[in-house]
């Protein structure tokens, strides 16, 4: 039996979604913090550039703005 | 920040040779594929036009988001981790700087007198092919010494290692021969009868 999503709906509350979304994006700012006061206090001499510090914010806003739009698509399906 | 001398000198910064942080981000790497394994497992890639219908397609997503996210912030946490890890070494001393983990950072610093030898060893058939290998710094006595493990290029930094070591002697040796002169100076001007032509002189210790 082929397995199509398109006949699969869950219920599964959207505020419990949003709730994980939430703990999720504490818990990266968190660490973030973390990162960038290791990055600028804890360095030899040479600086930590600003290319890794693009990198990292823009895959990561990237994929959380990812999440938001995944959570709203299922809101709406829901 | 390490906060060093202000006549002293940092001559090179050593980390791990970019293989070991590669390795770990392999890990990474696997860990968001295996989802996408699991998946193909059980879905018909020519439906791909109907995944995005239901809303437990949009679930996937969001959870794979998160996985995504989460194995993003472990790897830049592990790049951290090998960024911070390094040896410094000036014309001073020798620096260990060893990052374990967000919390526990261990600092170990060796006085460059008390270096005996220093000798590297390139082991194995992928240490040779990418020129990476350990160094290990003996000391006189009973001080423990170093050693780095991973390092790239070893033979450079075993030259760097010598010639901290040089400036290290030479600066000691002219810092010697100046506390020799100006004590030798003190005493003839506190000793009766010194005799001015040999002060204007001065002590001549070469």
């Amino acid at each position: 039996m082929d397995f199509n999503f398109s006949d699969f709906y869950v219920s599964i509350p959207s505020d419990l979604l949003w709730g994980i979304l939430a703990l999720i994006l504490g818990f990266f700012l968190i660490t973030s913090f973390v990162l960038h006061y290791h990055w600028r206090n804890y360095t030899v001499k040479k600086k930590i550039g600003i290319l890794p510090k693009i990198i990292f914010w823009g895959v990561s806003l990237i994929l959380i703005f990812s999440m938001f739009l995944t959570l709203i698509i299922y809101e709406i399906n829901l | 920040m390490i906060n060093f001398d202000k006549d002293e000198n940092l001559l090179i910064e050593i980390r791990k040779h970019w293989l070991v942080f590669v390795s770990e981000v392999f890990v990474l790497i696997v860990f968001s594929i295996m989802p996408l394994m699991i998946f193909s497992f059980s879905f018909d890639f020519s439906r791909i036009v109907n995944f995005f219908e239901g809303n437990l397609s949009s679930l996937l997503t969001f959870i794979y988001l998160a996985w995504l996210l989460l194995l993003w912030v472990a790897g830049f946490i592990f790049w951290t981790d090998y960024y911070l890890d390094v040896w410094v070494i000036t014309d001073k001393k020798l620096l260990d700087i060893e990052q374990k983990g967000f919390f526990r950072r261990e600092v170990s610093f060796l006085n460059l007198e008390k270096i005996q030898d220093v000798t590297y060893e390139i082991d194995g058939l992928i240490q040779t092919f990418l020129n990476y290998g350990d160094i290990n710094v003996k000391t006189a006595g009973n001080v423990e010494g170093f050693f780095i493990g991973g390092v790239p290029n070893p033979a450079l930094v075993r030259a760097k290692i010598n010639e901290a070591l040089i400036i290290f002697k030479t600066k000691n040796r002219e810092r010697i021969k100046k506390d020799i002169r100006e004590s030798l100076l003190e005493k003839i001007k506190t000793s009766e009868g010194a005799d001015d032509t040999l002060l204007a002189d001065g002590i001549n210790l070469d």
